[in-house]
């Protein structure tokens, strides 16, 4: 069964560097939660911390209602994948799954029963006399979950457990992890810089900047509102520009190249504040380019992408530094071509501006 | 079209590899067979003569016999020196990874920039000749009130063996990458007993195995320290051949040939139970596979 896990108030400073400054968590149980975020912003020291094998300057980690602040990593029952498997070259997949219990003295036969338990549980049963160095990347990764699972841990730490990977052997093990998850009704907490993995298998996301919680929430929440500039700028694709708030007879818009585009601001927003403005390439919309109507983009093709369900655009907006994106459904793409001229629409209520 | 190029280009190849080919592998195998020559020859040369009646004008000995060894071995020097380098060699190997194991460990787990410091002072024995050792060893250890100068060559050979041991763990430590298989198994329960039981030990097994072969290697050879230090009063195997070696050196050659037969039975026994302990499993002896 999963735990409930509360972190408080954490806060970590390596030398001058603070990596985790004032992280605050609770993650319900059978949750899944990816820590998200570029290489330094203090993931994976969080979940060290939370492991045991990092001591935090200040804060307390909660487990069950029990604080474990300073239990010893040994005694906190908590299971741990590593980025680079981590396991014991000297024995085997079974003898590697076995270890835990039989540091704890657990009787031979119940040990073999369980172990044969968990080769199955991760379909190895093929595998269990075989060293690790006999065994593939996704194998030895699968051991190393399976080893991690047979305490019975009420609270699964991975830390990027997939990057070491190749895709095909990624996509596999990340879906089976969201079965085993699921299965054991586990809580995870699942440590990753790459934004779509961490779409695919959470529950909630927390995104992490410099030490600091940016936002958390669900996937379709971080999508769809992201509330941050950096969580802005480091989920999903995005047009963003640095820009200026204008009203005018009541009406806010901002410029964007040569031209204004139409946007829903706080009533509270006073005209010329300086406002980062956002929108998704699928928002837009292309617009007959004969009738141009005020409050369009007009551009021209620079490059067409074809992604599949989506054909993405590069579209050289007139009097705009850089080419903004666009993804349009492929059946309605088929006579677009680089150098044409378009007119691209924004519905007001995409575009999310920040102060 | 395209496979009848590559037919012809085939054709056009092959020839020129084969005029290539002979020229190469005669010219690797001379050099085999030479380094071979040049490195089995001598010891061929003291197996025979350790085993000639009479050997002076003729390029074979002129008849064989194994009074050598029996004389060798009979002498009233041969168990007692014999067992002194047992002894010494054993002391060293067994108090240089006990000076090397933990500080690596240190090193490994905790402050990795420690490292070159480390290995900078393991290397200083080996910069001084063993004259200065040995007499700085006794300029320094030895006085009235002590004495003991077995312990003496026992610590100097371990500061020999401090650069072989050094390296070799360290090399192991590196391999399995310590650090995180102690987390690893701290976040499987096992305290240090059990990390230090059933991770790290396997871990340097093959290079605490290598470490101490070679200080098996140093003992049986080791002449200089030896009688600087330990002298007469407690000779040592090396000290008795280059004692035989001025009555008969075919009695010089007969030790000769029973050290190397030491040092290779040492080597084997090591490597049998490395072997073991990693429950046979992957090529390769000193580095453990990844």
């Amino acid at each position: 069964m999963g735990a409930t896990l509360q972190v408080r108030g954490l806060t970590k400073t390596f030398g001058d560097a603070t990596a985790v400054n004032d992280v605050s968590l609770d993650i319900a149980p059978g949750q899944f939660v990816s820590l998200l975020g570029p290489s330094g912003c203090g993931k994976t020291t969080t979940l060290r911390i939370v492991a045991g094998l990092e001591r935090a300057d200040s804060g307390r980690i909660v487990i069950d209602g029990r604080d474990i602040s300073h239990v010893p990593p040994q005694r906190r029952k908590i299971g741990m994948v590593f980025q680079q498997y981590a396991l014991f070259p000297n024995l085997t997949a079974s003898e590697n799954i076995a270890f835990a219990l039989r540091v704890a003295r657990e009787p031979n036969a119940a040990v073999a029963a369980r172990v044969n338990e968990l080769l199955e549980l991760v379909h190895l049963e093929d595998a269990a006399d075989r060293y690790p160095h006999q065994l593939s990347g996704g194998m030895q990764q699968r051991v190393a979950l399976a080893r991690a699972l047979a305490i019975e841990p009420p609270l699964l730490l991975l830390d990027e457990p997939l990057s070491a990977l190749d895709a095909a052997i990624r996509d596999e093990l990340r879906a089976e992890l969201r079965r085993l998850q699921r299965q054991l009704n586990l809580t995870v907490v699942y440590v990753t810089h790459d934004q779509a993995e961490a779409m695919a298998l959470s529950d909630q996301i927390v995104v992490m900047e410099k030490g600091r919680v940016s936002q958390i929430g669900s996937p379709q929440d971080l999508y769809d509102r992201p509330a941050t500039r950096f969580t802005a700028a480091f989920v999903g694709s995005s047009n963003r520009r640095e820009t200026s708030l204008l009203r005018q007879n009541g009406h806010a818009s901002i410029s964007w190249g040569s031209a204004r585009l139409p946007v829903h601001a706080p009533a509270d927003t006073p005209a010329g504040v300086p406002v980062l403005a956002m929108w998704r390439p699928e928002a837009a919309l292309l617009v007959d380019p004969l009738d141009p109507e005020p409050g369009t983009l007009r551009g021209e093709i620079e490059l067409v992408t074809f992604l599949g369900p989506v054909t993405r655009l590069d579209v050289r907006v007139d009097g705009d530094s850089e080419p903004v994106l666009v993804d349009i459904v492929s059946d309605g793409a088929r006579d677009l071509a680089m150098g044409q001229p378009v007119n691209i629409a924004v519905p007001p209520g995409s575009i999310r501006l920040y102060v | 079209m395209a496979i009848v190029m590559t037919a012809e280009e085939a054709a056009l190849e092959s020839p020129g590899r084969f005029r290539r080919r002979p020229l190469g592998s005669v010219l690797l195998r001379v050099a085999l067979v030479a380094a071979l020559l040049y490195l089995t020859l001598p010891l061929l040369a003291t197996l025979l003569f350790s085993l000639a009646t009479v050997w002076s004008k003729s390029i074979l000995p002129e008849g064989y016999t194994l009074d050598w060894y029996k004389a060798a071995i009979a002498d009233d020097r041969f168990m007692p020196t014999a067992l002194h380098t047992l002894q010494a060699t054993a002391g060293a190997a067994l108090i240089s990874p006990l000076l090397v194991v933990p500080a690596l460990l240190a090193v490994h787990l905790r402050a990795p920039k420690m490292k070159p410091w480390l290995e900078f002072l393991s290397i200083i024995p080996w910069a001084l000749p063993g004259v200065v050792l040995a007499l700085a060893m006794i300029r320094a250890y030895v006085s009235p009130y002590n004495t003991n100068r077995t312990m003496l060559l026992i610590l100097c050979y371990v500061l020999l063996s401090l650069p072989f041991m050094f390296r070799s763990i360290d090399a192991s430590l590196t391999s399995i990458d310590a650090r995180t298989l102690s987390e690893a198994a701290q976040m499987l329960g096992a305290g240090w007993l059990d990390i230090g039981r059933r991770v790290l030990l396997p871990g340097i097994m093959p290079g605490l195995m290598s470490g101490m072969l070679l200080i098996a290697a140093l003992g049986a050879g080791e002449y200089a320290l030896a009688s600087l230090l330990a002298g007469s009063g407690w000779k040592t195997f090396p000290i008795y051949q280059a004692q035989a070696q001025n009555v008969d050196g075919r009695i010089a050659s007969a030790l000769a040939i029973i050290g190397l037969l030491y040092v290779m039975i040492v080597s084997l026994s090591l490597l049998f139970v490395a072997g073991r302990r990693r429950g046979g499993a992957g090529p390769g002896m000193p580095v453990a596979n990844k």
